[in-house]
C-alpha cells in the first residue's frame, strides 16, 4: 500500500530549534542591538516554519536558517547596502601582516592573549561596517568555510575573502589602538619559540 | 613544485593558512618557511592569537533561555493556527 509522506509539522520542525543559539549570536552581530536581534530571530523562525516544506531533509539546517536570518535582516533594512570596492584579498592579508609587525615593534603584541581584551574585541567588532562584519560572523563565529559563506551570501569566494580580511584588519587596527592606549606591553622577545622543528 | 619566493608571498597567505584554506602542498611550503624565518613566524603566531581572541569574544556566554521560550511559544502557536485552519 502506498503511503504519503506526512505533512511537515511541529515535530519535524523542532530539529531547527537547536540552532537557536547560533542564530541569536549571528543576529546580535548583524543588528548590533540585543532587542532587535531577538526580534530578528523570532521572525526567522516564523519564516522558516512557513517555508519548512521547502527545506530538503538531511541538508544543512543551520545554513538554511542563517540564510533566512540574513535575508530577513536585509529586507527589514529596505535598502541595498553597497560595500565599497576592496583591495585584493592577498593585499589585505599583507596589510594585516604589516599591522602585526608594527604592533610587535611597538611592544603591544601580547594584547590578544590577555583576557580583558575580550570586551574591546566585542566593542570594536560592532564598529566594523556590516558588509564586513557579517562575513566575519559567518566565518569566525559560525565556522563556515569561504565556500560555504559564499554560497550563503550568494557572492563569489574572492569577494568573501576580501570582505573577511578587510573586516579582520579593521578590527585588528581598532584593537591595537586600544592596546596602545591601555599600555599593553611585553618584555623584549627572546629566541624564537617552539613552532620550529629541529 | 611551486616555490614561495619570499616573505611577502608567505604573508599574503596569512589568513588562508590560518583558516585552513591552503592546499597541503602550500601548507608544507609555508611551514618550511616559518621554520627558518624569524620575521614571519612571530607574525603568524600573533595572527593566530588574534583569531583565537576574536572567536572567543564572539561567543556570547550561556543560553538565551528567555528568547528560546519566546521562539518555542511562537512556533507552537503558529503550528496550532495552521492545524486549526485545516
Amino acid at each position: 500500500m502506498a503511503t504519503r509522506s506526512p505533512r511537515p509539522g511541529l515535530t519535524s520542525f523542532e530539529q531547527a530549534l537547536p540552532h537557536l543559539d547560533h542564530l541569536a549570536r549571528f543576529a546580535r552581530w548583524l543588528t548590533r542591538d540585543e532587542a532587535t536581534a531577538d526580534d530578528l530571530v523570532q521572525e526567522t523562525y516564523l519564516k522558516a516554519l512557513r517555508a519548512w516544506d521547502t527545506f530538503t531533509p538531511g541538508s544543512d539546517c543551520r545554513a538554511w536558517l542563517l540564510t533566512i536570518c540574513r535575508n530577513q535582516h536585509r529586507s527589514s533594512l529596505r535598502r541595498e547596502r553597497r560595500v565599497e570596492s576592496l583591495d585584493s584579498p592577498d593585499l589585505e592579508a599583507l596589510a594585516a601582516a604589516r599591522v602585526f609587525q608594527a604592533a610587535q615593534a611597538a611592544g603591544v603584541d601580547a594584547a590578544f592573549g590577555r583576557f580583558d581584551v575580550q570586551d574591546a574585541v566585542r566593542r570594536e567588532l560592532l564598529a566594523v561596517p556590516e558588509g564586513y562584519r557579517e562575513v566575519v560572523a559567518l566565518v569566525d563565529l559560525e565556522g563556515l568555510s569561504y565556500e560555504e559563506a559564499a554560497k550563503l551570501l550568494d557572492l563569489p569566494v574572492g569577494t568573501v575573502r576580501s570582505r573577511l580580511f578587510r573586516g579582520r584588519r579593521l578590527l585588528q587596527e581598532g584593537l591595537l589602538a586600544h592596546a596602545e592606549d591601555a599600555r599593553f606591553t611585553t618584555p623584549r622577545r627572546g629566541p624564537a619559540r617552539t613552532m620550529r622543528r629541529e | 613544485m611551486r616555490q614561495l619566493a619570499d616573505c611577502d608571498d608567505v604573508l599574503r597567505q596569512l589568513w588562508d593558512f590560518l583558516d585552513g584554506a591552503v592546499t597541503s602542498a602550500d601548507r608544507e611550503l609555508i611551514e618550511a618557511h616559518l621554520r627558518r624565518c624569524g620575521d614571519c613566524l612571530p607574525t603568524y603566531e600573533m595572527a593566530g592569537e588574534f583569531l583565537a581572541s576574536l572567536r572567543a569574544a564572539m561567543r556570547a556566554p550561556g543560553q538565551r533561555t528567555e528568547l528560546r521560550e519566546r521562539v518555542l511559544a511562537m512556533v507552537r502557536q503558529a503550528d496550532a493556527d495552521r492545524k486549526a485552519s485545516g
